[in-house]
């Protein structure tokens, strides 16, 4: 391993879920990097495929649900790695074992945080408990010293009394000290990735703002790399170096949090940020983007944001935009897909004729029509 | 709606006064009983009460629209339901056009809820998802015997999925056939069914993601302007808030801190709270410099609220009691220093080390300095509860902050509205103590 290479490189992942409807195109080629000590933001609504992507980069999918292709690689070691052989796509040799994940890669070298901790807490077992038990297994340290260990990480993450917190069911914690438990837990094993899968959600802005600042002074302290994984936009501008915009299975744009507000290069991410309440200053009229995300088992052709997209023009119905470099960026380039990009993508974008808004209504209502017709 | 009792724009249309809501924890016929190992054997008997609600007071006038904003567990739903009569207030009266809400009953309030309607949170689990949404519509006008016949109904319904942006064609529809943004245009279109007044809107848009909520919120505008709604919006989101408001109300743990015009309440905040719940709402602008995470520790326990501001025990401006005549940075210190013992947030090895932890730059002299040498004693041979008590007793509850309920009014900066706000910073003659 030389110092360019990324801490986690993902390419071209893709993960599918086989319904009886047909087949759910959940993560469908995404590809990006995370370097040692950033925070990476994965951005985009319900939907979009943003926690099944982070789900794949550990193979946390379960049935139907099953990674299909692309390459996950970590530190040198292949956690997914697919190959055309014989016409037929198989995992590679080099794909650690089920077993090698387990035991040295979740936990000791990425850890995961999930949205709602009361699911990820027993709610039989002593919160200390729990964390001394993780500690023990994953750090081979003996009983008594674990658990001076975990008090510490519970002093560490800000939960009050811990001596005396530590013999408390999850239950008697209210909901941020829960988040900070977790925290703690994925800080135990000191590993050198995490993984949090929109960690603040469910809590209040004051809430929140304690686990964000707790996430940065860790991170600064210890050099954590971050997977963020949420669909606040305001939550991203705080915290994330580089961010995903993902939109129905695919990653749309991709850029330095500044490039990205602030250079935006794709009308969905444009659109999103547009249509947002602000709680800095008094918008009077918001603007929406029309309609609802399509299912990803039937996405549209072409371009998935044209039938939404105010650009749109006959080009996007025809043709599907990868996700290519449009710009520069202070490391990494900026990337987008959008054939707007003329100099890159060479599609005849502004030749070709604008979709009306007639017509992209129509459009939109046939993709949806069994989800009771377009909002507008 | 040419009711004799009818409102005027601007006037007030729903009026709170000193309301309050606790809930007794119903436990059964031996759910208050607590028996005492310890002291022999006694039995005692006493009910706790979850003080949910505590005198809240305002008006709402015809046409606005009053944001309600606090985080989880304050209080902002129990208020909403109260007001409406769904629980019955513990105290206070409620006055709509005039007439007293508290103390009216039966048939009487039956009728008067028809001018009150309530959108909730989860557009799912509102609606009845083995009713088509033709009938979800029409069901209030029947129950109150509105627009005539079947036909007369259906009629009206219909032309109400229009107003709130669905396609009347889908009369026939099920719930699950639409998303999350339709089922809430849905909800809109029962509560306005009936022709309210007054719509209480209890989170309504917090379900959605963020491109559908736009175009929810621009509805209920648009329905707003055009059947002169009065709104009462609550929400966590204060962005939502600042958006859709006319004028905000900040509740925390029960009670009202401040309410003021939207403009003056984002722009010139003058509680702590608010100022705290500003600064911690993450801006969608990386160039934005924030600061956030400014409140330490977890909303206390409705059960037994801290006495006088509840907010003290969380305040970073908590004011210093007079009679140790403090620098503002011993007090700062002594703030600091008495929470850490309060949560054990730290590990105390040695006198000198916990002095230099939290009095590096400035140490209290006097009766002040005596009181915090004993409090770091306690801590050092391990007597947190001792030092905790010791500190809250001497410093925390000898401030004016802890001593009285804070209630008044200040000057208004941006608009004509009065601004209430709950602190004694506030007291004018309070200026050389802080």
């Amino acid at each position: 391993m030389n110092g360019t290479d990324p801490l986690l490189e993902v390419r071209d992942l893709k993960t599918q879920f086989f319904t009886a409807e047909g087949t759910v195109r959940a993560v469908d080629g995404i590809s990006f990097t995370v370097e040692e000590g950033e925070i990476v933001g994965i951005v985009g609504e319900s939907g979009a495929g943003k926690s099944v992507a982070a789900s794949s980069i550990l193979r946390l999918i379960e049935n139907p649900g099953e990674i299909v292709g692309g390459e996950v690689r970590y530190r040198g070691e292949t956690l997914v790695g697919f190959e055309q052989r014989d016409g037929e796509l198989r995992e590679r040799d080099d794909m650690l074992s089920n077993e090698a994940v387990r035991k040295r890669i979740r936990g000791r070298e990425i850890a995961i945080i999930f949205q709602d901790p009361m699911e990820s807490l027993n709610p039989v077992f002593t919160v200390g408990g729990q964390l001394r038990e993780f500690i023990e297994i994953n750090r081979d340290l003996p009983e008594s010293e674990a658990r001076e260990e975990a008090v510490d990480m519970l002093r560490e993450v800000g939960i009050p009394e811990p001596v005396k917190r530590f013999d408390d069911y999850p239950h008697q914690f209210s909901g941020g000290m829960r988040q900070r438990v977790l925290i703690a837990m994925a800080l135990a094993c000191e590993p050198s990735l995490i993984i949090a899968d929109e960690p603040t959600t469910a809590l209040d802005v004051t809430v929140e703002g304690q686990i964000l600042d707790l996430v940065e002074d860790l991170q600064q302290k210890y050099g954590t790399s971050f997977i963020w994984v949420t669909h606040d936009m305001g939550v991203v501008a705080e915290i994330c170096d580089r961010v995903n915009v993902m939109y129905l299975g695919e990653i749309v744009e991709q850029a330095s949090v500044d490039d990205l507000f602030h250079e935006t290069k794709h009308p969905y991410t444009a659109a999103l940020l547009d249509s947002m309440p602000r709680p800095d200053e008094t918008v009077e009229e918001l603007n929406p983007i029309e309609g609802v995300m399509p299912e990803a088992i039937n996405p549209p052709s072409g371009c998935r944001f044209h039938p939404r997209c105010p650009d749109a023009r006959e080009v996007c119905v025809n043709v599907h935009p990868e996700n290519r470099a449009v710009a520069e960026g202070e490391i990494h380039p900026h990337r987008a897909a959008c054939l707007q990009h003329e100099e890159v993508f060479r599609a005849g974008y502004w030749g070709s004729q604008p979709l009306d808004d007639a017509e992209r209504a129509q459009r939109h209502r046939e993709l949806t029509a069994d989800g009771g017709g377009a909002d507008e | 709606m040419s009711d004799a009792d009818d409102v005027a724009f601007g006037d007030t249309l729903l009026s709170v006064d000193g309301l309050t809501k606790h809930f007794t924890d119903d436990g059964g016929f031996l759910g208050g009983l607590t028996i005492d190992m310890d002291d022999g054997f006694s039995v005692a008997y006493d009910r706790d009460s979850v003080r949910a609600v505590e005198e809240v007071s305002f008006d709402i006038r015809k046409g606005e629209t009053l944001g309600l904003v606090g985080e989880s567990g304050c209080g902002k739903s129990t208020l909403a339901r109260t007001i409406l009569r769904l629980l019955e207030p513990t105290d206070g009266n409620v006055y709509f056009k005039g007439r007293n809400l508290a103390e009216i009953g039966g048939e009487e309030l039956r009728s008067q809820r028809k001018d009150m309607q309530m959108i909730f949170q989860d557009p799912q689990s509102s609606l009845d998802p083995r009713m088509k949404v033709g009938r979800i519509v029409e069901e209030p006008m029947k129950a109150h015997g509105l627009y005539g016949d079947a036909e007369g109904r259906e009629e009206r319904a219909k032309e109400l999925l229009e107003k709130v942006g669905l396609d009347p064609q889908h009369y026939n529809r099920y719930p699950h056939a639409f998303s999350g943004g339709q089922r809430q245009r849905v909800n809109l279109a029962r509560a306005l069914s009936v022709n309210p007044d007054f719509i209480v809107c209890d989170e309504p848009v917090s379900a959605l993601d963020v491109s559908i909520q736009a175009q929810v919120l621009n509805t209920m505008n648009e329905l707003q302007a055009e059947f002169g709604l009065t709104y009462l919006f609550i929400a966590h989101d204060l962005s939502v808030i600042r958006h859709i408001s006319d004028r905000v109300a900040v509740m925390y743990l029960g009670q009202l801190v401040e309410l003021a015009d939207k403009e003056e309440l984002f722009e010139n905040p003058q509680h702590p709270y608010t100022r705290a719940l500003l600064s911690s709402i993450p801006v969608p602008d990386p160039r934005a410099k924030g600061t956030r995470g400014v409140l330490e520790g977890d909303v206390p326990s409705p059960i037994d609220p801290p006495s006088g501001c509840r907010f003290r025990t969380r305040c970073p401006e908590l004011i210093a009691p007079p009679e140790y005549d403090l620098t503002p940075a011993e007090w700062e210190n002594i703030r600091t220093f008495t929470r850490a013992v309060d949560r054990r947030a730290f590990e105390a090895a040695s006198v000198d080390a916990v002095r230099e932890r939290f009095f590096d730059d400035a140490v209290p002299y006097g009766e002040a300095g005596t009181v915090v040498d004993e409090a770091i004693g306690l801590v050092c041979t391990d007597d947190w509860e001792s030092a905790a008590t010791l500190l809250r007793e001497r410093f925390a509850e000898q401030s004016i902050c802890a001593r009285e309920e804070p209630a008044y009014e200040v000057p208004t900066e941006h608009g004509d509205s009065r601004h209430f706000a709950a602190c004694h910073l506030h007291k004018t003659d309070l200026d050389e103590v802080h």
